[in-house]
């Protein structure tokens, strides 16, 4: 990490502020710049100004997952102030990336990670230098004074100045070496409770989010999108719906048809009426798409793993696996607003992919990345829909049609019809037990769609986010041969989240009970067996057992499943009932995610992705009837409810030195826990989700 | 047309089958009422129409002519909602934030009209769609309110 500071003149900050900033990428040699070096190596910047507030620029967007609230307890902690006083506003594309990806974009649960040490060392240097001009003032050493909630006493006396008072001699000071953090046991702020900050700014409906964006001069827009993936507009009628109350213009897209009016209400109308001729999409869009999972699984597929500790085997589970395409459903359809000036042009969007929303209008407009701004509103979740920027593409397509701001926003139906899904995946695995029923053999073949483009020349390499989870099985089985076997379905697919994990474990979860008590094994001592050298798998798995065992009520039964994903390793046990219909009565998740900083913050991921996973598991599925998707509302793609929703406890264990991630782990284990509580209960294995039961 | 909301008559332009929902936030710009699904299942477009919780989507602002129209912006006069706030922000329930307004204001519409309901007869009642998942803080939120 490099920590340098940067005075004001070349930030055009305000007048009297002291900016520091620190690289998320790894961790090198601090070295005190003169303060003119400003960097692109920057990623988090934390400013000082002389009203008191503090405000952090931050690379990593908060959609729900609380990473605002962590970041500032993050500074907040080395700051010595409360996390309150901390403003999070998401810094520039430019300036403020993930390292990880060298743009700015969050995904793949890495946040709390990446800003772990980074953003506590830039927070420590603030620290620094304002007790340094404190001193400087005071005409004492540095080890004379103390930095106590927002605060530097000087020790002893009652003499004390703020931060917004020091921070103008401050940023006069040069950056000190690095500034040694508060250990772990002097934490204030780290690991204890905390409230997310703008909860109440939320709840009073005052939060701004892309759907809310309002402008001099805006009108409002929608899309009718292709219906079937390939499809070719060929025909529409623009006459007729102009003409329509409210319509501005109707606009031709590459694969939409967009209405611009003076209202949504008008635009979603228009688009309705709308008359559209669409060329027959390729290929033949009848194929069921078990069909076409089915058609990969038979042809070569790619060696992603090949263990070759041969063992004889008394006997074979042979068993496949499906699981449908799903819709991310965020409750905040995609939408973006875009204003295309002669020099300028600026995007107000939920997004989390800010990077690729720039280069797209930028794209469009004809104008240079550095000349357009993006503005990250309020995000009303993603999941990952909001990594995909075809709805900006639309709004900035519009916009310039008019030549007036554009707020583009999708209907419901759309949002759902036209998704870039969680792909549907198929497996075939073949365990092979020894005499004792212990799995000593693993074959497994993977169909499902890539979510890399790959080019045409280049020998197909592995799709890493196809295989997560499953080219780490975590058993120790001698014989492990795993091969991928790349599927084309007529479905635009993304990622959804805990993407390639959210089928995998369940692939290899209920695989590994269904093959247990073939020969009557205990589902969870046969993993302990075999997961010797997986310590935290162990202890998740024995901190869910004493549920697990304990006597249940007559008529419920439950499973266990256990995975590791984004440095984290969490076990789930579901206790379920079936009499009346299938009901998932309570969870208890045990979860070892390194080092906790925000213990409620990580409570609430997990108990929101049991939600997120189990509505999946019950509920979830994307049709296709030649080639068009089925689902266009909610009432066709339903969500669960509070009714629905089981008693969920989580308990947090382990320790470490990283913070592993938080935000997608409890979404994989939940299908197979209920799976395998469910075969607890009636001796069948559930071979494709949605679970279905018959009465 | 002339709509009285948060108690302030408000003289409104949109045709009368236009979505209360619309009305509200594009012609008024109370944005805290949200488009979630059009049909009346999601809840985030819930308001009160004389007290009583109502999907916004689907009533024509011509309907709600004459009515005493409530948003979430109007809602901190309501005499259930600082406890309900109370109890949603002490439980932190809130992720995305997007759906909890709707949930505020079916929640206070049901304090309404009874005083002290089960903890059952809540959670019946919250019909609405939290993508996020936070249900099982909104339930913590919901035990303290029905414990005395």
């Amino acid at each position: 990490m490099s920590v340098a500071l940067a005075r004001r003149a070349v930030l055009g900050a305000s007048a009297a502020s002291l900016v520091v900033g620190c690289s998320l990428v790894g961790l090198k040699q601090a070295c005190a710049q003169p303060a003119l070096a400003v960097s692109a190596k920057f990623n988090a910047w934390i400013e000082i100004g002389p009203g008191d507030r503090i405000g952090l620029r931050v690379a990593y967007t908060e959609m729900g997952q609380g990473i605002n609230t962590l970041l500032a307890m993050l500074a907040a902690e080395e700051l010595s102030v409360e996390p309150y006083r901390i403003d999070v506003r998401m810094g520039a594309p430019d300036s403020h990336r993930n390292p990880l990806f060298d743009a700015q974009i969050t995904g793949d649960s890495t946040s709390a990670s990446n800003a772990f040490d980074p953003l506590r060392q830039a927070a420590a240097q603030v620290r620094t230098l304002l007790i340094a001009a404190a001193a400087v003032r005071w005409k004492c050493s540095a080890s004379e004074c103390e930095a106590v909630d927002g605060l530097i006493r000087r020790k002893g006396t009652a003499t004390a100045l703020s931060y917004g008072a020091l921070a103008a001699e401050a940023s006069k000071l040069s950056a000190p070496p690095p500034s040694a953090l508060k250990p772990r046991a002097a934490w204030r702020v780290l690991g204890k409770p905390a409230k997310r900050l703008d909860a109440a700014v939320r709840l009073r409906g005052a939060a701004r989010y892309g759907t809310d964006v309002r402008l001099p001069d805006m009108l409002y827009a929608t899309v009718r999108n292709r219906p079937a993936q390939g499809a070719r507009l060929e025909g529409v009628d623009t006459a007729t719906v102009e003409a329509m109350p409210g319509v501005v213009k109707v606009v031709s897209l590459e694969d939409a048809v967009a209405v611009v009016a003076v209202s949504t209400w008008y635009a979603f109308q228009a688009a309705e009426a709308l008359q559209l001729r669409w060329s027959a999409p390729p290929g033949d869009p009848a194929t069921p798409i078990g069909v076409l999972l089915d058609r990969a699984l038979d042809a070569p597929g790619i060696v992603v793993v090949d263990r070759d500790g041969a063992r004889a085997d008394s006997r074979t589970v042979a068993l496949r696996f499906e699981v449908p395409p799903l819709a991310h459903a965020a409750l905040e359809p995609p939408c973006a607003t875009v204003a295309i000036g002669p020099a300028r042009a600026e995007v107000w969007v939920s997004t989390h992919a800010q990077t690729s929303v720039r280069d797209i209008v930028a794209e469009v407009s004809g104008l240079p990345a550095d000349q357009v701004l993006v503005h990250t509103t309020a995000v009303g979740g993603s999941f990952g829909r909001k990594l995909v920027g075809d709805f900006v593409r639309q709004a900035a397509l519009a916009a310039k049609a008019v030549g007036r701001p554009v707020k583009l926003t999708w209907s419901r139906a759309e949002d759902l019809a036209c998704d870039h899904y969680r792909p549907p995946a198929a497996t075939r695995i073949e365990i092979g037990l020894d005499a004792s029923g212990t799995p000593v053999r693993w074959t497994q073949q993977l169909a499902v769609p890539s979510l890399s483009p790959t080019g045409a020349a280049s020998p197909r390499a592995v799709d890493p986010y196809a295989v997560e989870g499953a080219d780490t099985l975590p058993y120790a089985i001698p014989r492990f041969r795993l091969t991928w076997h790349e599927a084309a379905v007529p479905l635009a697919v993304g990622w959804w989240r805990s993407v390639g994990h959210s089928f995998n474990a369940w692939f290899v979860e209920h695989a590994f009970d269904v093959a247990a008590r073939t020969t009557g094994r205990d589902p969870l001592e046969l993993r302990v067996a075999l997961l010797k050298d997986r310590p935290r798998h162990i202890a998740v798995l024995r901190a869910v057992e004493p549920f697990l065992r304990s006597p249940a009520a007559t008529g419920r039964f439950r499973g266990v499943a256990v995975h590791q994903c984004y440095g984290s390793v969490i076990a789930q046990a579901a206790e379920i009932s079936v009499d009346k219909g299938l009901r998932v009565h309570r969870v208890v998740c045990a979860a070892d995610c390194g080092i906790v900083l925000d213990p409620d913050g990580l409570r609430a991921q997990i108990e929101g992705g049991v939600v997120f996973g189990l509505t999946a598991a019950l509920h979830g599925e994307i049709t296709l009837q030649g080639g068009q998707v089925q689902q266009r509302g909610l009432d066709a793609y339903p969500l669960m409810a509070l009714e629905e929703t089981p008693e969920i406890e989580v308990v947090l264990i382990g320790d470490g030195e990283r913070p592993g991630g938080a935000g997608e782990i409890a979404v994989p284990p939940i299908a197979p826990a209920v799976c395998n509580a469910l075969l607890a209960a009636t001796g069948k294995a559930t071979t494709r989700l949605p679970i279905r039961m018959s009465r | 047309m002339e709509l009285l909301v948060n108690n302030l008559l408000r003289k409104i332009q949109s045709s009368p089958e236009t979505p209360l929902l619309w009305v509200l936030r594009e012609e008024l710009d109370l944005t805290g009422t949200k488009y979630g699904c059009g049909q009346g299942v999601c809840g985030a477009c819930t308001v009160h129409l004389d007290g009583a919780a109502v999907p916004s989507c689907l009533i024509s602002v011509e309907q709600a002519e004459g009515v005493a129209v409530t948003t979430i912006e109007g809602l901190a006069g309501h005499r259930a909602f600082g406890t309900v706030e109370a109890a949603w922000l002490e439980a932190d329930v809130s992720q995305c934030g997007y759906c909890q307004p709707g949930f505020l204001m079916t929640l206070t519409a049901l304090l309404a009209e009874n005083a002290r309901p089960s903890e059952d007869e809540i959670v019946k009642g919250l019909r609405g769609i939290c993508r996020c998942g936070t249900y099982p803080a909104m339930r913590r939120a919901i035990r303290k309110l029905v414990t005395p």
